[in-house]
């Protein structure tokens, strides 16, 4: 029989399982991926089942039926278009208005969601999480499924606004997956810790609400922050500016201008992703029940 | 070096070794603890682990340790508030312990909520799938075993309906149709079982009852008879601790004495408070003895249940005693009044002078009584005045081949009415003596 330093005994015959106060505890970070992926495949039908019952139930009982799953991630992208139609907002980098915008408001709800689903989610199923082994590692992944699902249907007005607009893209796809998974991550990370946080200390999710619905307005989402005057200093120092810029310029220019930023938030978002997951593996059963 | 596959039957299934859980009554507390905790694994120093107690902190759950064999079933019951639920929640891994340790050999399943792991907006059938897979079942194994399920369940068409539309027997269906169709190695039921109608709480615990040979079960309950009926052991749990663990009989008399608010481990007491108070007429009797005894009036402790019962009892009368009564009020060990055995009944007439040394055996034919603690008072009057009233020593009575139920066995008999037969066959046992 095998112990290993999660505090899991393994057999080949029988599996063991141990149950400690120091239980993870001495976890490395990555001990502390492997477990939660592990953790994450073994209920991956659990996952998938969850998805398409959230998604069903987001619909059910509607005249219009799934219509509305797919009508409800396009309103906010409707409202910046519809803004756009006013003719509100110019041209930026030579993009067409609702291009730009469709665009980088499908990365900004992209990689917000990555902050706050964990953090609602781990909110809302820690009282139900101590009535069920099922670990809240696996909700949380399941809720991604949605924003995945949500992120495809903007993607694909994007692609019908790049059509009718006849602006191509030219996207480096070498550079593209690893900002944007970089992106991911970061946001990913820092949703986990906050996530943790937030079932300590309430009012995390707050002050990320508010901190975000300024965000948007400085981050390079509607207009860029070169016509911001002294905000201009956040180009390379909100995440979000960064990467929005970095994967709009890849995909219609096909190369990136602020690489020291890029890559240096991508190293920032490795770190982040190691500290965080063995923080939320550690804490993830110690936090259960905390309402 | 030993054989894992010898060693995994040998070793309990289930082990528990001073488990134990802190609560606060304060949320602030709560905080203030998972701050340093918090603080702890981010910057991965400290231990884990409680060292001290601090404000609104208890223990809810105690030093409690207990292993459980393949095929065993343990009972915990307690008051609300006693622990039960969290101990099960520790055991099932749902929430970390913060003092002992859980070794759970196989896999394991609860049964503990029934809104856990089930989509209200669902149909049930859809549940069958996200429950099973909660279990660690894929689509493909549960699929090949739904309609296994859904029979079991009883649901029929409801199966189809949304689970908000369930009631909460029909989920409580739903989910150990579920969990005994995945039969894991160990099966932890709380207080669920109860929400069922009693027919299907039996068909639930005579699937149990099947599952036993490869399964180990711990049932938290409420329902003494379900406790009885199912566990070889109980845990009577209070205030987080283990009060009694031992036989289901006593831990349910302990249970109940808890339940009606009486103070700690007072069983013999409220027993005494049933029976009574104690007197002596020392101006009247003198020199009494009583004890339980045999054929040749000598004292015995315990007695088969095929033997008659015998109670001597020797007293000296310092007065004349008009009109002798003798009576002798029968208890069972849980407090139950079981019979009174007097001369009244019988009809005995003993005619009593000052200084006589009286001696009287009275007698009690065999298998009347059933097997137990037999708890009992002398009680001598003269007319309505008491002369003497105190307890009898405790007369076991041992259990034989021959079948029982409940306190006492009273004759009785069966008889064929439809083909005119007089032969009556007696449920009843013939005592050796009054074979004779």
């Amino acid at each position: 029989m095998n112990k290993d330093r999660l505090g899991q005994q393994v057999q080949d015959v029988v599996q063991v399982r141990t149950y400690v106060p120091e239980s993870r505890y001495s976890a490395s970070s990555i001990e502390a991926i492997r477990e939660l992926f592990k953790e994450v495949w073994s209920f991956r039908s659990h996952i998938v089942a969850m998805f398409g019952s959230e998604f069903r139930s987001s619909y059910r009982g509607t005249v219009f039926g799934v219509f509305w799953n797919f009508a409800l991630p396009l309103v906010p992208l409707s409202v910046y278009i519809l803004l756009v139609n006013l003719r509100v907002f110019p041209a930026y980098d030579g993009l067409n208005p609702a291009i730009y915008i469709s665009f980088n408001v499908t990365i900004w709800s992209l990689l917000t969601g990555l902050i706050t689903l964990p953090i609602m989610v781990v909110k809302g199923r820690n009282k139900e999480s101590t009535r069920t082994a099922q670990p809240i590692s696996v909700a949380v992944v399941a809720s991604f499924a949605r924003l995945c699902f949500d992120t495809f249907v903007r993607l694909a007005l994007l692609c019908v606004l790049i059509v009718v607009f006849a602006q191509w893209p030219k996207a480096n796809f070498v550079m593209l997956l690893p900002i944007l998974l970089s992106g991911m991550l970061l946001c990913f990370s820092l949703g986990l810790m906050l996530a943790i946080f937030n079932v300590i200390i309430p009012d995390v999710e707050r002050v990320v609400t508010i901190l975000l619905q300024y965000g948007v307005f400085v981050s390079g989402v509607i207009f860029p922050l070169g016509g911001l005057g002294p905000l201009k200093v956040l180009e390379s120092y909100n995440p979000f500016n960064v990467y929005i810029q970095a994967l709009r310029d890849d995909v219609f220019f096909g190369e990136i201008s602020n690489h020291t930023a890029v890559w240096s938030w991508a190293g920032v978002a490795v770190m982040l992703f190691l500290i965080s997951t063995r923080f939320f593996y550690v804490m993830e059963r110690r936090i259960r029940g905390i309402s | 070096m030993s054989d894992p596959n010898v060693s995994d039957t040998a070793l309990p299934v289930l082990q528990v070794k001073s488990l134990g859980k802190l609560y606060s009554r304060r949320p602030k507390d709560t905080r203030k603890r998972m701050s340093k905790v918090a603080r702890n694994a981010f910057f991965n120093v400290g231990k884990a682990g409680v060292r001290e107690i601090h404000g609104g902190e208890f223990w809810a759950v105690q030093n409690v340790s207990f292993d459980l064999q393949r095929g065993e079933a343990i009972g915990i019951i307690g008051l609300n508030g006693s622990g039960k639920t969290s101990l099960l929640r520790m055991l099932a891994g749902q929430i970390l312990p913060d003092a002992g340790e859980v070794t759970i050999r196989g896999t394991s399943a609860a049964m503990i909520d029934l809104q856990a792991g089930f989509q209200q907006g669902a149909p049930g059938r859809e549940n069958i799938f996200l429950r099973a897979a909660a279990l660690g079942f894929g689509r493909k194994e549960t699929e090949q075993r739904v309609d296994e399920v859904i029979q079991f369940s009883e649901l029929g068409t409801a199966i189809d309906a949304p689970l908000e539309s369930y009631s909460s027997g029909m989920r409580m269906r739903l989910a150990f149709a579920v969990m005994a169709t995945v039969a894991p190695d160990v099966l932890l039921i709380d207080e669920v079982l109860a929400v069922g109608d009693f027919r299907f709480r039996q068909k639930c615990l005579a699937k149990m009852r099947e599952m036993r040979e490869r399964s180990a079960f711990v049932l938290v309950s409420h329902s003494m008879h379900d406790v009885a009926a199912f566990c070889d052991r109980v845990i009577v749990l209070h205030r987080g601790r283990v009060y009694f663990e031992g036989p289901p009989a006593e831990a349910i008399e302990i249970y109940e004495s808890l339940d009606q608010d009486l103070p700690a481990m007072d069983v013999p007491q409220q027993l005494a408070k049933a029976m009574g108070p104690v007197f002596e007429n020392p101006d009247a009797v003198a020199d009494v003895a009583h004890f339980w005894c045999d054929g040749d009036g000598n004292e015995i402790e315990d007695v088969k249940f095929t033997e008659p019962l015998r109670l001597r009892l020797k007293f000296r009368s310092l007065i004349d005693v008009r009109a002798l009564s003798i009576g002798i009020p029968v208890w069972s060990i849980n407090r139950h009044y079981v019979t009174g055995l007097s001369t009244q009944v019988t009809s005995d007439m003993f005619d009593v002078k000052a200084g006589d040394n009286v001696d009287i055996m009275m007698e009690v034919d065999a298998g009347f009584l059933n097997p137990g603690v037999v708890k009992s008072m002398l009680t001598v009057l003269d007319g309505p005045e008491f002369l003497y009233r105190k307890a009898n020593p405790d007369l076991v009575i041992r259990s034989t081949k021959h079948p029982t139920w409940g306190s006492v066995t009273v004759p009785h008999k069966f008889t064929r009415l439809d083909k005119g037969q007089t032969t009556t066959m007696s449920a009843h046992i013939i005592p050796l003596n009054r074979e004779a």
